[in-house]
């Protein structure tokens, strides 16, 4: 210092971590279950890209989204399908959804001392034809709940989702009660209004949205015809059925 | 006796080793002869491969002084300056033949091959590995596999065998990957540890390349893996082997892969239990099978593996199942647009058994065809029942 005084000693360390912005969101119906999450990826006030998926297919009935850190994400997301395709090969079958919540956390558990900087949303079928979601902390901690906002604009959409599936702080008109399960078509207007609002007030989330929308086997698609844009990605029509919803978002 | 502290030593290190592996060697006739010897040298002389601590192991040493003890009437062989004839010892042992010794490179006869034969690490005088081919008679063992490809498609064919008719039939077939499966004849055990050893490679290849493993390059590294247990002391040949098939940028492709770690590509191939049959069917007709649609692919391969059953024996939904990469067949449902490697077994296969001429009309050949149903008839019948059935055994396939 010109004045003679001195600095505070300083050290730089490399920082392994870093915040790729975004958001994403879970809803478990009765039968169904939406997982959505928006395209942005950014890095403090620059967009990196417009388009970075963060929600992924793991099986016929299970979708992971992942954010949070991006590189960390999209590996992680590569180790857990390794690990689904090990089971496959030594089972003949596929993953239940509650096995590969419970193998989620034993993956991030074992990296406690350097973690996956991930929150994970894992939605999809159960077993029991149930829809489902599980919510996962960066080590390991699991719950599987209704509905989950996880990401930069969590803090937004959580409380909405809260009054809207919980129905919290709300009082049922005289006479009847809230209902346990919403609609596809509900959710799907809950889903999309949740983004659209939180893209306005949050700068990291726009550009675009997938919306992934996982039907229990025997569950009639017809809720999902008036859809633009509708894109299948299940192989067969018996069993559960995976669909696709894209749309853009604001991009400023 | 200058040699007698040396080999109180190793007296003393062999006491231990006994002790510690709780070993009683009294049958084998120890201490009479020891204690008088006078010959200074030292106890082991080292006449053949192996490291130090493999001499002072229990047996090599045991042998060596019981070898000794009974053998101190060889003290005037010259060629074994301390009297003792550990190779002629060792082949009284057990019934895998004597020891190998570079002493023994006077023996040049076939009838000698036992005395080569013990170790991986040993050539005949003719220039063969006797180990590696034994594994090979474990792959021969196996019941039949049949491969088979055509422009579209490669498909495999098992014969399943099992245990007894209460039990399940031994499976013959594996999914590597998508585009990757095989058929394996042999040791069951060194089958599955092979093909995780693939399922590895295949998946090692999508993550850090980005794309399914070439299909040759995975039967390279089974190969090269195997050829190491063909040339390290100490290890064994794998006793499996293997057919594979896949396919990849470049179209359908068929592999044979051998415990000798040689792989080759085939056209149509068969490995196994009187597979030399169905080669000679698939001799017959492998030039059409270039062409053949999937349905007429699958004949010609139950066709092939129906030669290499026994008398009486048939083809039936559960001892047969069939492997198939490619797009899918008029019979086949739910098969992704890649044609992933699928394995049939079971009622689905109904239809493929189905459509195979009857057994006789396929082939009209006049002179075998002629020969083979009057040695036919002349051979004496299997033993009836179970028991002489080669097909069920307790063996490891």
């Amino acid at each position: 210092m010109p004045d003679g005084s001195h600095e505070q000693p300083q050290q730089r360390q490399f920082n392994p971590y870093t915040e790729n912005g975004g958001t994403i969101l879970a809803i478990a119906g009765a039968d169904f279950t939406v997982i959505a999450g928006d395209t942005r990826q950014s890095e403090g006030y620059s967009i990196q890209t417009r388009y970075a998926p963060k929600v992924f297919r793991l099986t016929e009935r299970a979708v992971l989204a992942v954010n949070g850190f991006a590189a960390d994400g999209n590996m992680f997301v590569k180790k857990v399908k390794q690990r689904l395709e090990w089971y496959r090969h030594a089972h003949a079958k596929e993953m239940p959804l509650r096995a590969i919540a419970r193998l989620i956390q034993t993956m991030l558990y074992a990296q406690r001392f350097f973690p996956y900087y991930v929150y994970n949303i894992l939605g999809g079928i159960e077993e029991d034809g149930s829809g489902a979601v599980y919510s996962f902390d960066p080590v390991g901690s699991y719950e599987r709940e209704a509905c989950r906002a996880a990401g930069a604009a969590q803090s937004l959409v959580q409380p909405f989702l809260d009054n809207q599936i919980y129905f919290k702080n709300q009082t049922p008109a005289a006479g009847s009660s809230h209902p346990t399960h919403l609609p596809l078509n509900d959710v799907l207007s809950i889903v999309i209004d949740s983004f659209t609002s939180a893209t306005e007030r949050h700068i990291e989330v726009g550009d675009g949205l997938e919306i992934y929308v996982v039907l229990a086997k025997g569950r009639s698609t017809e809720d999902l015809a008036s859809i633009r844009g509708l894109q299948e990605l299940s192989a067969k029509d018996e069993g559960d059925r995976m669909f696709i919803i894209r749309r853009d978002l604001k991009k400023d | 006796m200058s040699g007698a502290g040396a080999r109180d030593q190793l007296w003393g290190l062999c006491v231990r080793n006994i002790i510690s592996q709780g070993l009683l060697w009294g049958s084998v006739g120890l201490s009479p002869g020891f204690g008088t010897r006078s010959c200074s040298q030292p106890v082991i002389r080292y006449r053949y491969p192996g490291s130090i601590a493999e001499l002072l192991g229990v047996s090599s040493m045991v042998n060596a002084y019981s070898g000794r003890a009974s053998s101190s009437n060889r003290l005037e062989n010259s060629e074994h300056p301390d009297g003792v004839d550990l190779d002629a010892y060792y082949a009284t042992l057990d019934d895998s033949g004597g020891h190998p010794a570079a002493s023994f490179a006077l023996e040049t006869a076939e009838d000698f091959r036992n005395t080569y034969d013990s170790d991986n690490v040993v050539f005949s005088p003719q220039g063969r590995l006797h180990q590696v081919e034994y594994a090979s008679e474990a792959v021969k063992q196996g019941s039949a596999v049949v491969g088979l490809r055509s422009k579209t498609h490669s498909i495999l064919l098992a014969l399943k065998r099992s245990l007894g008719e209460l039990a399940s039939y031994q499976q013959k077939m594996y999914r590597i990957d998508d585009h990757v499966g095989i058929a394996i004849a042999g040791l069951t055990s060194d089958a599955r540890v092979l093909s995780n050893f693939m399922r590895q490679q295949a998946m090692s290849s999508r993550m850090v390349f980005n794309r399914p493993i070439p299909v040759n390059r995975l039967v390279s590294s089974i190969a090269d893996k195997a050829q190491v247990n063909t040339q390290e002391y100490g290890r064994r040949p794998y006793g499996v082997g293997f057919l594979v098939i896949g396919q990849d940028k470049t179209g359908p492709h068929l592999y044979e892969f051998s415990p000798s770690g040689n792989s080759y590509e085939y056209y149509a191939m068969s490995i196994g239990a009187r597979s030399q049959s169905a080669k000679t069917y698939l001799e017959r007709h492998f030039e059409t099978f270039v062409d053949c649609s999937l349905e007429d692919l699958i004949r010609h391969g139950l066709h092939a593996l129906r030669e290499t059953l026994q008398q009486d024996k048939e083809l039936t939904i559960q001892n047969t199942s069939i492997g198939i990469v490619g797009p899918a067949g008029a019979h086949e449902k739910e098969v992704p647009s890649e044609g992933s490697f699928r394995i049939l077994e079971g009622d689905s296969i109904t239809v493929y058994l189905q459509s195979m001429v009857p057994k006789g009309t396929v082939d009209p050949d006049p002179e075998p065809a002629s020969a083979a149903p009057a040695e036919g008839g002349e051979a004496p019948p299997p033993a009836a029942g179970t028991t002489a059935d080669e097909d069920v055994q307790m063996a490891d396939q």
